[in-house]
């Protein structure tokens, strides 16, 4: 896990190194659509806190983008939908060891819900 | 000629202990940071009935034209919170099911690939040399 004031920038870059990867997989490749909700959320997000963990996996799937941010005692997705006809996730857990001791999910988060759940995050990993 | 402890048409149970793989399908289902599968590795797609895994290495790697592979526990499967069992459909071929669709059910989806990635173990390819940590 990355704390600190790159945190953010090391998320954009990952974002734009997947949505460029050539050896990822044409019907995986993340939608301009997807990137550019991933983009605005976490901008927006950072008005209102900074982001000061880093994301632990940034992965796309049938053009979908989801960006997830871990620790050793819970975890957050933003999973970002390829196009419009389908909502944004905002995902969170608790662990208990390796299972998830709780999930729950909010579709259409607004920043101040992400910026919520990172905060959460932070604070559940003390 | 088929094992004694084989069936025609059915298979037999696996048990807990029973090692299975999962291929990789390119590069980035493996995570240079973690050294661990993605959570995309188990994300399952809806052309799919469950998630296919070999009961050997090899099977697994047959399937496609893999780029790793990770190793899982059968009890660790069905230990999910989620109802996941593995089915056997082939000599060396079986099957993840239960497994949830993003777009039928995001939350549970997440929870359940989130759960694979953390119990499943990355391993070198056969005859490649490639060990975790050094896929570029």
């Amino acid at each position: 896990m990355i704390i600190g004031s790159t945190a953010l920038e090391r998320t954009r870059t990952e974002i734009e190194r997947i949505s460029a990867d050539p050896v990822e997989p044409e019907e995986d490749r993340p939608t301009r659509f997807a990137c550019d909700t991933a983009r605005r959320l976490l901008a927006e997000v950072q008005k209102i806190a900074p982001i000061s963990i880093a994301a632990s996996a940034v992965e796309s799937f049938e053009g979908r983008l989801a960006i997830h941010w871990d620790t050793t005692t819970g975890g957050v997705v933003l999973l970002c939908p390829a196009d419009p006809s389908r909502p944004t996730i905002l995902y969170r857990e608790t662990l208990g060891g390796k299972r998830p001791a709780h999930s729950a999910a909010v579709s259409g988060p607004s920043p101040a819900d992400i910026a919520a759940s990172l905060k959460w995050l932070l604070r559940l990993n003390g | 000629m088929a094992p004694a402890t084989e069936r025609v048409g059915e298979w037999p149970h696996l048990e807990d202990g029973t090692p299975i793989y999962r291929a990789y399908r390119n590069r980035s289902d493996f995570n240079r940071t973690t050294c661990a599968p993605q959570p995309k590795v188990f994300y399952r797609r809806s052309t799919e009935r469950g998630l296919s895994v070999g009961l050997t290495k090899q099977a697994a790697l047959s399937v496609l034209r893999a780029e790793g592979l990770c190793q899982l526990l059968v009890g660790d499967v069905r230990a999910s919170l989620d109802p996941l069992d593995v089915i056997q459909d082939g000599r060396e071929h079986a099957e993840i099911v239960g497994v949830r669709l993003l777009d039928e059910n995001a939350e549970a989806a997440l929870r359940i690939a989130r759960y694979l990635a953390r119990v499943a173990v990355n391993l070198p390819l056969p005859n490649a040399g490639l060990v975790p940590g050094t896929i570029h």
